[in-house]
Parts: structure tokens; C-alpha cells; sequence
């Protein structure tokens, strides 16, 4: 038996165990939005017998599920992080996951029943024309739940953080005044200021869901630019958040598979303080097509964009490089796999900041380079990192080791499947291919061979995903057991 | 039509900068197995303050760059001017043929929910687009460089039928 990476106090087996609970259901739960996936390629390539009626809902509940799971998890995964150092209260987030699953399920409702097919990111007033009179009650209200959730969740930790740390200390304050102690693990401080982020976009998620029920309820009508700005400062944020939440694991766990540490410093405080501002105004790169928008705030928007790349390359990218050059590494199916999770989420973001270029998106908004660059991020990269969390969790709490044969064969084909079902988009968008299409007009055939190729690799995907799940939630079980 | 568009160099120095990526990670993973390197971290900060002032360099460089190729700006003054209407699923223009080279404004407003403007050329790539959002009007510059039958797609998802929303444009 190996020697347990981080020790934890006894007080905490409760919450430990509600978070492997937590992951031993995303595990599961990820097979619904990825068979959506898989069925919305197959749609696009024509396959025979599938049909395209559903496309867009299949769209929508993909996006809100994949993005709903995978933020919670990072969730369970921080609280399982945080209990080495304090502790998160159990039975808030025992609630968190009940509203979340509830929500979960309420949106599935509204989506499929209520007809509810507005996209992930929907856009003023679509909402309000689309699916039956309780299906956009349901819908809103599942993300009403969903949003209470997460702010349980994310209060739990604060609490957690705030026994110990003040505010000040949390978010690594005291280092930028030159003061040294009392030390914050650069895990607390990122996850404290990538939460306060959260916090403010789950208001700013309050205030949407208000002026939709107002026009909703009255006769009332929007500013469908202010809406837009809204929906995306929410969603934007999020799912950037959900990103440094993982970043924030890598920090704590990625220097464990060396035998090393990353020490925090004044230098981290100032990068992660000040690349929280910034990403907060990136979101307007989404608006760049948006002419009414006035241009100053667009250009904003590509300063932060860019700004927000450069940070996470110079000091978390160069760090994770610096260290592996500097350290003798147990690679193992964890550090592998966020290691290599880590150059995707570099390639995805690189895309990013190209497409975040206002004469480029002149060109390539809305088209797959924009489904291409999130999914390598946050599908070949996050998603993969949390796996690779998850795997190190799994061995620690059965008290087994590695099999070879997940490393050699399991891990690569995740990576294969996954890395060449988001090149057929990176080559669709190239192709000037729109998302969100359910088919492609004859003039953008190349579109609809692509997706066919793209349906090969998921299977690939699924099929070692499959395989590792299957290993890991045995070995969670094994680790309840104990 | 032009044989290297924006997009073919785009998707050309993404693959570029992805295989360095690749190369770097793959060259450190060695690096490790083989001796962790004698470098000091004292060392390493060095390398990563001149690759942070590098890069701020050639991103102020693209960013000006940027500016000015943005759509926005409107200093002369149209040939043509096309009105386009979008309701769920189709375009209305006032005009659908214009001349090779001659500046065109599309002025594009949609009568219920947000759709996209785009135009794309006989070979499927596309020129430029805009959104149309409820209440506003969205002014579109473009010149046709080349006469022949150009494609309008409505790039915003707007409903169930929103792939099958599409016009055309001659251009003589
Ligand atoms: C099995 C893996 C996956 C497959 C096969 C898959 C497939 C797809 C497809 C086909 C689309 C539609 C692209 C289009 O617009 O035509 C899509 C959109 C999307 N995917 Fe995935 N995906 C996967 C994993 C993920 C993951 C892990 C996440 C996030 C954590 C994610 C988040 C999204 C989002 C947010 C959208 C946009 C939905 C919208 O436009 O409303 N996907 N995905
Ligand atoms: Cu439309
Ligand atoms: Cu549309």
C-alpha cells in the first residue's frame, strides 16, 4: 500500500465521503450530454436514421449539462483538496448536490418536455418564444436551482476557508503588502479569488433571471444588448472559473507527483489577484459582432482577452514546464494526464486569444473554431485534469495502485479520441462551418464529412472512458467501504 | 476567389504554435525522465520574465494591428445601401444585386428574435458578418471582389429551423 498523499483530519471522513459521492455520480452522469454529443455529430453527418429533429435540444441540454457537472466537480474535487487544510460543513454541501441534481433534472424536463431548445448561451428573447408556458417556468426555475446550488457550494467553502484565513489572507493580500505569514497554500488563495468571481457572476445570473420573469409576468420588454452582455458575463465567467478552479488543483497536486511544492509567493498574489479583474472583462469578446456595442468596449475586450492569455502562459503554463525540467517525476496516469491536459488547454487557449481578434472574428464568430477551441480546453483539458484528480483520489482512498495497462493503453486513447474529435471542428471552423447547425447546406459539405470522422473518435473517446470509469468507481466504492 | 483567406493563415500559425506546444512539453517530459536538470529556479525566472515581455511585445503588435482592421470604423461613404429585414427563417433585402468592388452597407434589423448575418462566397468561406439584434440596426460594410452568386446565412441560432435560414446576393 502507498503512502497516503496528504493527511486528513478525522472530523472531515464525512465530507470526504459526501464528495466521492458526488464524483462516483458525475462519473455517470457525463454519459448523458456525451451521447448528446456523439448523437449531435452523427445528426450532422447524416447518418441515416437518426433524426435531426432533436438537434437543438440535444444542443442545449449538452451545454448545460456538461458545464452544470463538470463546475460542480471541480467543486467536490476542491472540498476534497481543502480537507487537508479545513474544513468544509458536510450537510451544506449535502444540500448543494440535491439542489444541483434537482436542477439537473428540472432542466432535462424543461429541454425535452417543455421544448425548451434555446441553446446553452440563449439570447433574448428566443427564450420567450420558444417550448410550452411551463416549460420556460421549468427552465428558468431549473437554473434558478441549479445557481443555489452552486452559491451553497461555494458559501461552504468560503466558511471553510474563513475558519482559518481572513478575507485579506484568503485572497493573498498580505503578500502583495509584503507581509509573509501566515502562509496560504496557492490552492486556497486561487480558489478564494476564483470564487469571489463566481459569486459575482451568479448575481449578475440573479439579475438576468429577474428582467426575464419581469417581462415575462408583465408586458415589459428588455434591451436585447444588455441581455446579451448579461448572459455572457455570467456564462463566460463561469465557465472561465470553472477552469481556474481545476488550475487551482494543479497547483496543489501536480508538484505532489514530482515529491515537490509550489510555494506561494508575492509574485502569485499579484498574477492571480490581477488576472481575476481582468478576466472579468473578456466576456466582451463575445459581443465583437455586435456593431450597436460601442467600440472602445470592444477594444477593451480584446486588451483583456489577450491579457488573460499572456498571464496563464507566462506563470502557470512556465511553471508547470519549470517544474517538470527541475524535478524527477512519477508519471503516472495522473500526472501524464494533466500534463498532457495542460498543453490542450494551452493549444485551446492560444485559439482563443487568435479568435478573440477583432478582424479574425470578423470571419470565425460563430463558426466551429469556437466549439474547437472550448472543447480543447475545457473538454481535452479541465475535464481531463479532473479525471487525472480523480484517479489520484481513487488509488488513495482504495489503497491500491496502478494497473500499466490504464496508463499505456487507457490514457492515450482518451487523449487520441478526444484530441481528434475537437481537430474536426478546429478544421470545420477553418472551413467557415457554422455551429449550432443541425445540417449543413450543400455549399459547406466538407462540414458533413467532417463530422462523420468526428463521430470514429468519440466512439474511441467513449470507449477508454468507459474502461476508466468503470475502474474508478470501483475503486471509490472500495474506499467508501473502508 | 482569393486562394489564402484569413482563415487558411489563421488556422496555419494555430497549427504552428500548437506543434511548438506540443515539441516544448514533449522535450520537458524527457527532460525529466532522463536528469532533472541542474537549472535553478533563479534561472528559470529570468527566462520567464523575457518570455513575458516577448510576448507582450508581439501581442501589442497584434493588437494595434487588429484595431485597425476592425469592421467598425465608417469613413467613406457607401455606393449602395441594402436594407435587410430577418424574421424567423428568412431575409428580406431591398436589393439583391449589386456591382463587383462597389461598397455595400447592409443595414440589418430582424422583426423577433437575434439572428446572424452572414455572407459567404462560392466556395463556402466566409467574407464578413454581423449580428441583428431586436431594436437595433447593424450597419455591415463589405466590397464583392469578384462577380458570381454569394450566399447569406444566418449565423445566430434562432430557432428550429435556424440552418435552413438563408438568402442570396448577385454580384455583376
Ligand atoms: C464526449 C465528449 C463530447 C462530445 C462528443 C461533444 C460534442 C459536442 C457537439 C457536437 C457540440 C455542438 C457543436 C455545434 O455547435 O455544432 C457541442 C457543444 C458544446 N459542448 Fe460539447 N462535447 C463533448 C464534451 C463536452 C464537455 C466535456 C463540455 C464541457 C465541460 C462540453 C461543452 C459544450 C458546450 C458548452 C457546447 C455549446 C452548446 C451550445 O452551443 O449551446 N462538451 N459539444
Ligand atoms: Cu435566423
Ligand atoms: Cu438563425
Amino acid at each position: 500500500m502507498k503512502e497516503p498523499l496528504f493527511s486528513v483530519p478525522i472530523s472531515n471522513f464525512l465530507l470526504r465521503r459526501v464528495t466521492l459521492v458526488w464524483l462516483m455520480l458525475s462519473l455517470v452522469l457525463f454519459l448523458i450530454p456525451a451521447v448528446f454529443g456523439l448523437l449531435m455529430r452523427s445528426i450532422q453527418a447524416q447518418i441515416p436514421g437518426i433524426s435531426a429533429q432533436y438537434f437543438y435540444h440535444f444542443l442545449t441540454s449538452h451545454g448545460l449539462l456538461m458545464v452544470g457537472i463538470w463546475f460542480t466537480t471541480s467543486l467536490a474535487l476542491l472540498s476534497f483538496a481543502f480537507s487537508s487544510y479545513v474544513s468544509p460543513n458536510p450537510l451544506l454541501i449535502i444540500i448543494a448536490i440535491a439542489l444541483i441534481v434537482v436542477g439537473a433534472l428540472m432542466s432535462l424536463w424543461a429541454v425535452f418536455i417543455g421544448d425548451m431548445a434555446t441553446g446553452w448561451y440563449f439570447l433574448y428573447p428566443l427564450p420567450l418564444r420558444l417550448g410550452t408556458v411551463t416549460g420556460r417556468v421549468m427552465f428558468f426555475a431549473a437554473i434558478g436551482v441549479l445557481g443555489v446550488g452552486w452559491l451553497l457550494w461555494c458559501i461552504a467553502l468560503f466558511l471553510a476557508v474563513a475558519q482559518r484565513y481572513t478575507l485579506r489572507e484568503a485572497l493573498g493580500w498580505h503578500y502583495i503588502a509584503k507581509e509573509t505569514a501566515p502562509n496560504v497554500p496557492p490552492m486556497i488563495m486561487i480558489a478564494g479569488v476564483s470564487l469571489v468571481a463566481v459569486i459575482i457572476c451568479l448575481l449578475m445570473a440573479v439579475i438576468l433571471l429577474l428582467l426575464f420573469a419581469l417581462e415575462f409576468l408583465s408586458t415589459a420588454s428588455n434591451d436585447a444588448l444588455l441581455m446579451k452582455n448579461l448572459v455572457f458575463v455570467f456564462g463566460h465567467t463561469l465557465v472561465n472559473m470553472n477552469l481556474y478552479l481545476v488550475i487551482a488543483l494543479v497547483y496543489e497536486y501536480f508538484p505532489k507527483y514530482g515529491g515537490g511544492e509550489f510555494k506561494n509567493s508575492r509574485m502569485l498574489a499579484i498574477v492571480w489577484n490581477s488576472v481575476l479583474c481582468i478576466v472579468l472583462f473578456a466576456y466582451f469578446h463575445h459581443l465583437y459582432m455586435d456593431f450597436a456595442q460601442p467600440s472602445v468596449i470592444q477594444y477593451v475586450g480584446q486588451f483583456a482577452s489577450y491579457g488573460a492569455g499572456l498571464m496563464a502562459a507566462t506563470f502557470t503554463i512556465f511553471s508547470v514546464l519549470a517544474f517538470v525540467m527541475t524535478h524527477r517525476m512519477e508519471w503516472s496516469f495522473s500526472s501524464i494526464a494533466t500534463f498532457t491536459a495542460i498543453a490542450m488547454w494551452t493549444i485551446g487557449g492560444i485559439a482563443a486569444v487568435i479568435d478573440a481578434t477583432i478582424p479574425v472574428n470578423f470571419k470565425m464568430h460563430n463558426t466551429l473554431w469556437v466549439p474547437a477551441h472550448f472543447h480543447s480546453y475545457y473538454f481535452t483539458g479541465a475535464v481531463m485534469m479532473m479525471l487525472a484528480f480523480m484517479w489520484t483520489i481513487a488509488m488513495e482512498v482504495s489503497g491500491r495502485t496502478e494497473q500499466t495497462w490504464i496508463r499505456r493503453v487507457v490514457l492515450p486513447l482518451l487523449f487520441i479520441g478526444g484530441g481528434g474529435f475537437v481537430l474536426m471542428f478546429y478544421l470545420s471552423g477553418m472551413q467557415s462551418v457554422p455551429r449550432r447547425y443541425a445540417l449543413y447546406p450543400a455549399l459547406l459539405g466538407h462540414g458533413t464529412a467532417l463530422s462523420y470522422v468526428a463521430v470514429v473518435f468519440i466512439l474511441i473517446f467513449l470507449l477508454a472512458y468507459l474502461v476508466l470509469a468503470g475502474v474508478l468507481i470501483t475503486r471509490m466504492i472500495r474506499g467508501l467501504r473502508r | 476567389m482569393t486562394d489564402f483567406s484569413l482563415q487558411w493563415i489563421v488556422f496555419l500559425a494555430w497549427s504552428v504554435l500548437s506543434i511548438i506546444v506540443l515539441t516544448v512539453f514533449y522535450m520537458m517530459y524527457r527532460q525529466s525522465r532522463r536528469d532533472p536538470s541542474t537549472m535553478t529556479y533563479d534561472v528559470i525566472n529570468k527566462k520567464r520574465f523575457r518570455f513575458f515581455y516577448g510576448t507582450i511585445v508581439f501581442l501589442l503588435i497584434a493588437f494595434f494591428a487588429a484595431v485597425s482592421g476592425a469592421p467598425y470604423a465608417e469613413r467613406e461613404t457607401p455606393e449602395v445601401i441594402i436594407g435587410v429585414k430577418s424574421k424567423m427563417f428568412l431575409f428580406e433585402m431591398t436589393q439583391d444585386t449589386v456591382g463587383t468592388n462597389q461598397l455595400v452597407e447592409f443595414r440589418i434589423t430582424t422583426e423577433d428574435v437575434t439572428h446572424g448575418f452572414g455572407i459567404y462566397d462560392s466556395t463556402g468561406t466566409i467574407l464578413g458578418q454581423v449580428q441583428a439584434m431586436p431594436k437595433y440596426t447593424n450597419r455591415l460594410r463589405i466590397r464583392f471582389p469578384e462577380p458570381g452568386t454569394y450566399s447569406i446565412l444566418c449565423l445566430e441560432y434562432c430557432g428550429t429551423l435556424h440552418h435552413q435560414m438563408r438568402s442570396t446576393i448577385t454580384v455583376r
